[in-house]
């Protein structure tokens, strides 16, 4: 087989994972939406909320959690949460009479995120500085190939 | 997931460990064979399986119209399949020659990486290392998903180190005269 046809042949299984992953991850039995599909069924039901953003913090007692979804109302103790922070939730899905909210069991704090965060940006601008000087280009076969830079390999 | 910076490390930290010496060469820094595309191949989960993910969840926050699919079409980077995918894809950017060697570097270092991230834990969800084929999620739980925030200090200078300690060596040895075995 050809590099071109390997190349669509990769390409193509990579899309196919990511069409089934994204249908698993959006039909999954469990989580908010599909407590939202029959909230009179799923009353009780537990929810997590691993490394989920505050976005809004509501009075006291509620504030809103996002990551795919967006604005998840949470009824819980205020004191120790903010606006940006990151948390992990374990809740109960309450359909409280039309108005959803999951009410918080425990709550995890993650202080150190931001700080992982910016080891995360940190290293993402080395590794542009540093990995394209470790490769070049050069011909074969009518086209361009990349190479490990001599210098760098042995 | 762990940062980049502790999989780079762990990345050369192996490469440093289990590459065998070979000759010393005329360029001082060099180092052995593969390393730039081993470490590459750690990054790369991270860069096409969760930095586009990032992106797009935290820009669905403000343009709600942007599909919810597109948030997981990225996850299969970030399994083993999908990396050994991946890595065969990327290898075919490499001459006809080297391609399967680059494609074994690329997929041990992001093999590397998952490695890496089941250390860690979180809550309720594992990494889904038998994805498609099962959705059995596993992880170790050994150290918490910021923990690696705190090894950084740490790994780094040891990381540096290794690297400098092993340019000595075969600095030493190629001051001594060494001598390549003869071929079989």
């Amino acid at each position: 087989m050809t590099r071109w046809g390997i190349s669509a042949l990769c390409g193509a299984v990579l899309l196919g994972l990511g069409i089934d992953y994204a249908h698993v991850a959006m039909t999954a039995e469990q989580g908010w939406r599909w407590c939202l599909e029959a909230p009179a069924e799923r009353q009780g039901a537990h929810v997590l909320f691993p490394l989920w953003t505050v976005t809004r913090v509501v009075d006291a007692d509620h504030y809103e959690v996002s990551k795919v979804i967006s604005g998840v109302p949470v009824a819980g103790d205020c004191s120790r949460v903010h606006v940006g922070d990151t948390v992990s939730v374990v809740a109960l899905f309450d359909w409280n009479d039309g108005q959803p909210v999951a009410r918080v069991v425990s709550l995890q704090l993650h202080p150190l995120r931001p700080w992982k965060e910016a080891l995360g940006v940190i290293g993402f601008i080395v590794l542009g500085a540093v990995l394209p000087w470790c490769f070049v280009t050069r011909s074969e076969g009518g086209g361009r190939v990349l190479a490990e830079r001599e210098t760098w390999g042995g | 997931m762990a940062d980049l910076i502790t999989h780079s490390c762990v990345a050369l930290l192996w490469k440093v460990a289990s590459t065998p010496g070979r000759p010393p060469s005329a360029n001082r820094w060099r180092l052995p064979n593969g390393v730039a595309t081993f470490v590459l191949g750690t990054c790369l989960p991270d860069l096409l399986g969760r930095v586009p993910a990032m992106a797009l969840t935290t820009l669905r926050w403000q343009v709600p119209a942007i599909p919810e699919w597109t948030v997981y079409l990225w996850s299969p980077f970030h399994v083993p399949v999908g990396i050994l995918v991946m890595s065969v894809l990327a290898a075919q950017a490499f001459p006809t020659r080297e391609r399967r060697r680059t494609a074994i570097q690329l997929a041990g270092g992001g093999l590397l990486h998952l490695a890496v991230d089941v250390l860690q834990t979180h809550l309720g969800i594992g990494y889904l290392l038998l994805f498609p084929f099962s959705m059995w999620d596993f992880e170790l739980g050994w150290i918490g998903s910021e923990a690696t925030v705190l090894v950084v200090p740490f790994l780094l200078p040891l990381t540096m180190f290794a690297c400098w300690a092993r340019w000595w060596r075969r600095r030493l040895s190629g001051a001594a005269g060494y001598q390549a075995p003869p071929a079989k």
